[in-house]
């Protein structure tokens, strides 16, 4: 069906086995996707936004990769990026930051004696948004460096040196001993969070 | 609570991959039960619409398309001046163009130079419509645009709805997106505008100004005699727009064109960029902040699309129409620069077609008949 300029659709007739590598595919990758995207928005459009990303994925079920993490990942970062643009600007930084700490794992890191999950979360909020997003994607997506970089849109060397980055901030967001409260507006979060959310708009 | 002198940055990545969020984390947003949901409703839309492709044999069906960006409805002003500015060649091809709104009340108001001709349908149009055996199939698209003009993902009234409208009048509708439906409706009463039959259409004149006359003294309802001529002309083809001629539909275009309140303009686009004339409906007075929009076929005149635009915090503007009377430039309140959310209506198929889908769960017995 023409119905643009230049554009065609494909039409092509799923199969049983198509639909159940489907279901199979969603029941794996749907929770992590649910995960990767309710760092970003809340709970309701997080399911939302899932439910989209899964849609594009079964119209376009001949183009999901058998590696299909990072694609989805992609799919659902567009329709993220979509509302927060222009639907969802009350949607604010800090809530992305209470998002991700909601999600973090109650029980204590293995380290816990050495490391609080407390200061972990307080030292993730202090990284930039780009920062945390690589680090997470890393850490809590399991996505390699070539992967994440897809997701983040960015050169594989580019997402190095922003992950290589934001580990630094990381251990020195750990090590600095003056408490967030504590600290001076100017390099407290709220500054950073306004700077982070002028970018993103 | 202690906290780590000198963390590694090992020891740092570590402490962050430990506290990856749980299955059991996740699952308490993400359940089970929605996961299940979800997956019925992406495979269960598709579905619906093969067996309609099946019945039908209409291959366009399951392509429900992904909108494409388009930019905002454009404020009037920045339309409305090259329109002015080839005024003179406008004129010079009358009876065949669009121009701005003329005649009806109020007509005093207008500053002068402001207005053209109004629209007359050029000859030859057809005058027949479906067969006596046939329906007319029209599929329309749905979607809730936000502020800047983009579609907004699952948006409430976003749907796809397919009509099979008889001649009779019944209307047979299936709706698949923020509705999974099919609908039967048999004409309820007596042939009217907005629930017409061939035949009502076909007695309705085709000459401009005795259809003028006849909707102004049939239409009813709305908060003003000229939005309810707007309205009736919308309703009368947003469904069976199959059932009415060229010529008729041409001769609404026409009474728009005369219609107070009312710009029409021939060089405007749709949603989907196909060339269109477009006819806009404000009233400050009594639909402060809003556009009521139709997009016509410049060769057809079917009717391509319906368009509300608004503006979340109204104008406090409260002049007449700025068709009669356009407020100066950089007023602030002025109404042509309303920018919001809008709700578009796009027809994206219309074609005459000889039978029914059959749609489980969808009685059409009776339709047609």
């Amino acid at each position: 069906m023409r119905i643009d300029a230049g554009r065609t659709y494909p039409s092509v007739v799923p199969t049983e086995t198509e639909r159940a590598q489907f279901a199979a595919m969603f029941a794996e990758m749907s929770p992590r996707v649910f995960a990767y995207v309710r760092r970003h928005c809340d709970s309701a459009t997080a399911q939302d936004i899932v439910s989209d990303t899964f849609l594009v994925a079964w119209r376009r079920w001949s183009q999901v990769p058998a590696a299909a993490l990072p694609w989805l990942f992609v799919v659902a970062r567009n329709t993220i990026a979509n509302r927060q643009r222009h639907a969802q600007r009350q949607y604010r930084l800090a809530e992305a930051v209470a998002s991700f700490e909601r999600l973090a794992s109650p029980a204590h890191p293995a380290d816990a004696d050495l490391i609080e999950r407390e200061t972990v979360l307080s030292a993730l909020a202090e990284l930039t948004e780009l920062e945390r997003e690589a680090l997470l994607l890393v850490a809590w997506d399991g996505l390699s460096a070539k992967d994440a970089a897809r997701v983040c849109g960015c050169s594989v060397r580019a997402f190095e040196v922003r992950l290589s980055r934001a580990r630094t901030r990381l251990v020195r967001a750990m090590t600095d001993s003056t408490p967030l409260r504590d600290r001076s507006v100017p390099h407290g979060r709220s500054v950073q969070i306004d700077a982070d959310l002028r970018r993103s708009l | 609570m202690k906290k780590a002198s000198q963390p590694s940055l090992p020891d740092a990545v570590a402490a962050v991959t430990a506290l990856r969020p749980t299955a059991a984390v996740i699952a308490a947003e993400w359940s089970t039960e929605r996961q299940t949901e979800t997956l019925a409703a992406i495979i269960g839309d598709h579905d619906l619409a093969v067996e309609l492709e099946n019945a039908t044999g209409d291959s366009e069906i399951r392509l429900q398309f992904l909108p494409t960006v388009r930019a905002p409805h454009n404020s009037w002003r920045s339309r409305r001046l090259p329109l002015v500015a080839s005024f003179a060649a406008l004129a010079a091809v009358a009876g065949t163009v669009v121009a701005l709104v003329s005649g009806g009340t109020g007509s005093s108001e207008v500053p002068a130079g402001s207005l053209g001709p109004a629209f007359n349908p050029p000859p030859g149009l057809s005058n027949s419509a479906i067969g006596p055996k046939q329906y007319s199939y029209r599929v329309v698209q749905q979607i809730d645009l936000d502020a800047d003009g983009q579609p907004v993902p699952n948006g409430r009234d976003a749907m796809v709805n397919r009509n099979w409208v008889s001649p009779d009048g019944d209307t047979m509708s299936v709706r698949t997106g923020s509705q999974n439906t099919c609908n039967v409706f048999p004409l309820d009463g007596s042939a009217r505008i907005d629930e017409p039959t061939t035949a009502f259409l076909a007695s309705l004149p085709t000459n401009v100004d005795a259809l003028n006359t006849y909707l102004r003294n049939h239409v009813q309802g709305s908060s003003s005699r000229d939005e309810a001529v707007f309205t009736a002309v919308g309703d009368a083809l947003t469904t069976a727009d199959g059932l009415a001629s060229a010529r008729l539909r041409a001769a609404f275009v026409g009474v728009l064109s005369r219609t107070p309140g009312v710009i029409v303009r021939q060089d405007d686009t749709d949603y989907l960029g196909r060339p269109a004339i477009r006819a806009d409906f404000a009233n400050q007075s009594i639909r402060p902040g809003e556009i009521q929009s139709l997009y016509f076929d410049p060769t057809t005149f079917q009717l391509l699309e319906k368009r509300n635009g608004r503006n979340d915090q109204p104008t406090t503007y409260n002049g007449p129409s700025p068709a009669y009377n356009a407020p100066a430039p950089g007023n602030a309140d002025d109404p042509e620069t309303l920018a919001g959310p809008a709700f578009v209506a796009v027809m994206t198929k219309e074609k005459a077609v000889d039978k029914l889908p059959t749609v489980p769960g969808c009685v059409t017995s009776g339709i047609g008949d």
